[in-house]
């Protein structure tokens, strides 16, 4: 159980050569957290976390997911929410109940459906006939509808309407396993501020400017997240 | 895992290929039909039209195998390189068991439109009449022939000569067979290779691939099959001996079993080499 639920060691990753957007980015993550990836435009927040799901393939470095090197067998172990629809848009809602019942031992059913309930999505309809926001809300009821020991969540809130971004954070707070790790990333800091335990500011190149405990930090600084924020990446 | 990602990979396109393959049966009578007419008034015809709508019909079973080739493309590219990508990847799923799908389902679908068309076509040469029998369809006249030259041939030949008639068709059918991965692995490492050279136009760098393999291809087989010839015709005069009876036989069987071999490699290189890049050079966008 001391195991960390995520330990990335001296990851790097570039896009264009000498331009790294991860360099050597170590971080270790323990259970039972909810962790906030925050940073500016471009600091390698959604390349981490793709990296981690395996979306990406890191230059150099390891990545351990409970202990085991990353394989298409830790993705049993991972949740992951992309920052963009990845359905096919032909597919109706109930045909992605059924897909991640095949795939994912882990996927609660019946928890999928009632939260569709709540947000009064029908089952019946093609993803190409919803919303942008829909379908965001979709990915994320298929996501969090998973047991799975880290949930990596890129920018689930983004394109939502604020009512809707209550009810995603209620269902990220009350569904995820309390041996479960949420890794979160979004520039909503504001929104996100409640439910965070942990938070890490990124800096270029996956440089981490500032870690802990939102609480422990807040109290030492005397603000906000959401101020600190402004502050340390003041332009 | 593979029955999971088959299941999915053939669910994707199967409503489409079913319309298609439903009004090519529907049509295929219809056909029969232009074909019948077509032929008994042959001999007063003026203007031969039910052939311009016949020659319609073959382009609409080239027209079926295109699109159900180009529709299974589009669902590996979409499925691997596109936002999709997002969700494949992440599945518990190892990289080669969703490429031997991806590779399953092209076949698959491959052989069920084969098997589409030429029903499609027994169907309207059922239809049709031999004008040279009476009450017989093209159909019935070219089984009839079929199972008399095949009668013919097994009464006047001997057990080992059956024999080596069964083999070299069963060399002749796995060439065939294995041949048949050839096409899709080939199309698949254009695709793999395409986007990852050029991520802003992945499809365009696919096509340009394809086009230059179609042009060296051909070449490279025809200096292949001018050198065969070449080298049988100048072996022939050095080793007559080896060119009769038997030995010609055996040389037939062996070359049947080199050509397999070959096509297997040829499968082996495209397979890990589209692997690779799938394995350790995916990047999505």
């Amino acid at each position: 159980m001391n195991t960390p639920v995520l330990m990335c060691d001296k990851l790097c990753k570039s896009y264009t050569a000498g331009l790294p957007v991860l360099n050597n980015f170590s971080l270790s993550l323990t259970r039972g957290k909810i962790v906030g990836l925050l940073g500016p435009n471009g600091c390698g927040k959604s390349t981490l976390l793709k990296l981690i799901a395996g979306i990406l393939v890191a230059d150099s470095g390891e990545i351990k997911i409970c202990g085991h090197p990353r394989s298409e067998q830790t993705n049993a172990l991972i949740s992951y929410l992309p920052e963009r629809p990845y359905f096919q848009p032909s597919m109706r809602v109930v045909e992605l109940l059924d897909y991640f019942s095949d795939f994912y031992a882990d996927f609660d059913r019946e928890r999928a459906t009632r939260m569709l309930t709540d947000l009064g999505i029908p089952q019946d309809v093609r993803m190409k006939t919803l919303s942008k926001g829909t379908k965001e809300k979709v990915q994320l009821v298929l996501v969090m509808s998973r047991r799975a020991s880290l949930y990596l969540l890129d920018e689930p809130i983004g394109g939502v309407d604020p009512a809707a971004r209550d009810y995603i954070l209620q269902t990220i707070i009350g569904n995820y396993d309390p041996q479960a790790t949420v890794m979160i990333t979004t520039h909503l800091i504001t929104d996100i501020e409640p439910v965070l335990d942990d938070f890490l500011f990124m800096g270029h190149s996956g440089q981490i400017l500032l870690a802990g405990n939102a609480d422990e930090v807040r109290a030492q600084h005397g603000k906000s997240l959401n101020e600190l924020f402004r502050e340390v990446f003041r332009c | 895992m593979l029955r999971k990602c088959l299941k999915y990979d053939l669910k994707s396109i199967f409503r489409i290929w079913l319309l298609l393959a439903a009004t090519i049966l529907i049509l295929s009578p219809i056909a029969g039909l232009l074909l019948r007419s077509f032929l008994l008034r042959l001999d007063d015809m003026i203007f031969p039209w039910e052939i311009f709508l016949l020659m319609g019909g073959c382009f609409l079973l080239w027209a079926f195998a295109l699109v159900i080739m180009v529709l299974v493309y589009i669902r590996y590219y979409t499925n691997f390189f596109k936002d999709e990508g997002y969700l494949t990847f992440t599945l518990p799923v190892s990289r080669s068991t969703l490429f031997l799908s991806k590779v399953l389902t092209a076949t698959i679908y491959d052989a069920a439109t084969i098997a589409v068309i030429l029903t499609s076509i027994a169907t309207a040469l059922a239809i049709a009449p031999d004008l040279s029998q009476e009450n017989f369809t093209l159909l019935g006249s070219l089984l009839t022939l079929f199972g008399l030259l095949l009668g013919e041939f097994v009464s006047s030949v001997s057990f080992g000569t059956v024999v080596i008639i069964v083999v070299i068709v069963f060399e002749v059918l796995l060439l065939l067979f294995l041949s048949s991965f050839t096409k899709t692995l080939f199309y698949y490492f254009a695709i793999t290779l395409g986007t990852s050279i050029s991520k802003k136009h992945p499809i365009i760098m696919t096509i340009v691939l394809i086009y230059a393999a179609n042009s060296i291809l051909p070449t490279l087989m025809y200096a292949c099959i001018y050198g065969l010839v070449f080298g049988a015709g100048a072996a022939m005069k050095l080793y007559p001996a080896a060119f009769t009876g038997g030995s010609l036989i055996a040389l037939v069987i062996l070359i049947l079993l080199i050509g397999c071999i070959i096509v297997t490699v040829i499968n082996l290189i495209l397979w890990f080499a589209s692997l690779g890049k799938l394995e350790r050079k995916l990047n999505l966008a």
